[in-house]
């Protein structure tokens, strides 16, 4: 055998290959291999003296030397690796908390990820409109094809080249594709990324690097549900900040102060369900001083009702100057939303109104909208005002009706939104037109801002812990009464519940103040009318309402001469004979009830009780003012 | 309405009330009333000197009070009672029945029974 045949075959074997020289010298070969197949080849020429056993003991000390000092290198290799990847993750979670959105995410990935792994290219793909798409870390644009992206849907597990399906466009990868690792990144468990490693620096990646993509993949994953939510609570922060300018906007469209019209108190109110709404009050006057009331509800809620409620105040603002006529205000108005509210397959429903003086009257034409309440005072009973017209936005050319009220004084009109009659109770049950009536029939001789305010307490009382689902709009208008007695009224609404029953004591001591009595005197009117009046309150709660829901509404009044409430219940009729024991009480065995009536009684001038229609109880309390208490003017 | 106890000597109980004893917080009174009386409390005193209002639910826990007290051959006293409460004792004869003192010290003085 030849030396270079020997050679080879000594490396394929590695066993020890014995030949002969040109020059006739005998060789020995003997290989040392190394753990990376690096084998070294020893040789010795010369006469064939037996010394192989050397030779060997030579190769195998070589060999072991080799195997050491390479698995050292390697151990060094190894913990600079994973120090590398360490020092990634702990970046990676460094950047991903300044980033709010998971795009910025995967290019801050991609490119950290390049500098701890051994590979050419690293890329995060997600999907997006044009299909899936990344920029890898070299900055390189790159279309997944769907013969990586479907077999990574369907296995939900990190892949290598040699596990997909061969890339059907050649032209995919221009520089030459050798290998590549993929590894599917889920966002709440959905398929919602990719990250890839392309080329390894020689050969192919190994199971170290499929560890690490796998692992990167989860990191990648959790980081960026972090960032989404992030970026969904900015949106919703900017979105609350933008509403609570629509808001003010919206405000600031109602009139900032209600106008001054000898002989009558007028007041309003609006209570949103959310933050902007589609109720609506507005107020213009006219050139001949007299002022033009509109109450509006745009169909629907919130924002888009919200955009409609600016359109109707500025057509109103800007026609109710030409037009003072309720029913021409209307047509015109309606003309001109109606394109509007046709697009936006809206309507509004409204009611426009003029009160003029000289004499006091009340003008309006309706579109569509819930009927006002009107109390007439000197006849102590209430009409309805029904609609005049569609609502607006239904036909393009609706006509409308005027009606004429004369309003007299103590008279009531009452503007409002179906969010009042249709406030529901837990139960389901509304308010209705009756409540309205009811509550009406108790308050109307108050202040109209009093007034108003027992109907927003009315309505609180009758929701109980229900939520807002409506808006809520009340204009209520109230024709003073002229040259009667002077007296202070105050209404109030009280829920049949025992958290309310001494609610009248307060009302009662401030409306006493108002007296201006000696301080003994004073308070002695006023704990014994109100524990009087408690009394009754309780009473009413404990028997009429049987502890069920229910509402008491009514009235203190003070006038020169008395001391007077007028309370309103619909719980069953008071039977007198049960309830107040006129025995004297024994002083050996105290009754341990029925106090109460006989309190009322004693504190009071008079305690009429009466059933009246519909199934009503009326008590009426009242403290005679002895000159003592009598206030001179 | 708030409801303090404090136990001043053997047997000796003060209940000092704060705030309106009205129907809704009335059943409060009854309950500490009830729960406190035994026949180890001799004297009860109910301190009215923070009680702005008391209605008639009020009067019962109190005349319901007196009687357990009875049973048990102790005493149920009020103390410091604003004018509001003082009407109404009058006007119920109540304060026939219980004692009650301007002071808190002198109602701590009210004669123990003998048992």
């Amino acid at each position: 055998m030849h030396a270079p045949q020997a050679v080879a075959e000594a490396v394929r074997s590695r066993e020890m290959v014995r030949c002969a020289g040109e020059d006739g010298v005998l060789w020995q070969v003997v290989p040392a291999a190394a753990a990376s197949s690096r084998i070294t080849l020893i040789a010795s020429g010369g006469p064939y003296t037996g010394q192989e056993h050397l030779l060997k003991a030579l190769a195998d000390s070589l060999e072991l030397g080799w195997r050491e000092a390479e698995a050292a290198s390697d151990l060094t290799r190894e913990l600079a690796h994973a120090w590398d990847r360490l020092s990634f993750f702990y970046e990676l979670t460094q950047v991903a908390g300044d980033l709010s959105s998971p795009p910025d995410l995967f290019r801050a990935t991609a490119r950290l990820l390049h500098q701890v792994v051994d590979a050419e290219d690293v890329f995060l793909a997600s999907e997006r409109e044009a299909g899936w798409t990344a920029q890898t870390a070299s900055g390189l644009r790159l279309n997944l094809p769907k013969e990586i992206v479907q077999p990574l849907r369907e296995a939900a597990r990190p892949l290598s080249l040699a596990e997909l399906p061969s890339i059907e466009d050649p032209e995919w990868l221009g520089f030459g594709l050798r290998d590549l690792l993929v590894a599917p990144i889920y966002m709440e468990s959905d398929f919602y990324g990719v990250v890839g490693l392309l080329n390894p620096p020689e050969g192919r990646f190994d199971s170290n690097d499929l560890q690490l993509l796998a692992a990167v993949a989860d990191q990648v994953g959790a980081l960026a549900e972090l960032a989404l939510s992030r970026q969904s609570r900015e949106s919703r922060l900017r979105f609350e900040h933008e509403l609570a300018i629509a808001a003010e906007i919206q405000e600031s469209l109602l009139p900032v102060e209600l106008p001054d019209l000898a002989g009558v108190e007028i007041a309003a109110f609006l209570r949103l369900a959310s933050r902007v709404g589609g109720d609506f009050y507005d107020i213009a006057r006219t050139r001949d001083d007299d002022i033009m009331l509109l109450l509006t509800d745009v169909a629907g809620k919130g924002v888009p009702a919200a955009l409609l409620t600016s359109l109707v105040h500025a057509t109103f603002q800007g026609e109710s100057a030409h037009h003072t006529d309720p029913a021409d205000l209307l047509e015109v108005m309606n003309q001109l939303l109606f394109a509007d509210l046709d697009k936006a397959a809206s309507f509004v429903t409204g009611i426009v109104g003029r009160l003029s003086t000289n004499p006091l009257r009340f003008e309006y034409a309706s579109a569509g909208h819930v009927e006002a309440a009107l109390w007439l005072a000197g006849e102590n009973r209430l009409e309805f005002l029904p609609a005049t017209g569609f609502p607006l936005g239904i036909e393009k050319n609706a006509r409308f009706e005027t009606q004429r009220r004369k309003l007299h004084p103590g008279d009531v009109l009452l503007l409002y939104s179906d969010g009042v009659t249709e406030s529901e109770a837990p139960d389901g049950k509304v308010l209705g037109k009756q409540g309205l009536a009811d509550i009406m029939h108790a308050v109307h001789p108050a202040h109209a801002s009093d007034q108003l305010r027992t109907y927003v307490d009315a309505l609180d009382v009758h929701r109980q812990e229900a939520p807002l689902r409506d808006d809520v709009a009340l204009l209520l208008v109230r024709a003073l009464e002229v040259d009667s007695e002077p007296q202070m009224v105050v209404p109030f609404v009280l829920a049949a519940e025992m958290a309310h029953a001494s609610r009248l004591v307060d009302p009662t001591r401030m409306l006493v103040k108002e007296l201006e009595l000696p301080q003994d005197a004073g308070r002695q009117l006023a704990d014994g009318f109100a524990l009087a009046l408690t009394e009754v309150v309780t009473n009413q709660m404990e028997h009429a309402y049987a502890g069920g829901p229910g509402r008491i509404q009514g009235r203190l009044v003070l006038d020169r001469n008395s001391l007077t409430a007028h309370l309103y219940d619909y719980g069953i009729a008071f039977d007198a004979g049960e309830t107040s024991p006129k025995n004297a009480i024994d002083p050996s065995d105290p009754p341990e009830r029925g106090y109460g009536m006989r309190l009322a009684r004693a504190l009071t001038d008079e305690l009429i009780y009466e059933r009246l229609d519909g199934g009503r109880n009326h008590w009426c309390l009242r403290k005679y003012l002895s000159g003592e208490h009598r206030h001179e003017d | 309405m708030k409801i303090e106890i404090d136990r001043v000597d053997h047997g000796k109980i003060v209940l000092r009330m704060q705030g309106r004893i009205d129907a809704d917080s009335s059943p409060e009174l009854r309950d500490t009333l009830q729960t406190l009386i035994d026949d180890t409390v001799q004297l009860l005193v109910v301190d009215f000197a923070e009680v702005d209002f008391i209605d008639s639910s009020g009067l019962s826990a109190l005349v319901a009070g007196h009687k357990s007290m009875r049973r048990y051959e102790g005493v149920l006293c009020l103390s410091r009672p604003h004018p509001q409460a003082v009407t109404a004792l009058r006007l119920t004869l109540l304060d026939q029945i219980l004692p009650v003192y301007p002071t808190l010290e002198a109602a701590l003085k009210h004669p123990l029974p003998t048992r």
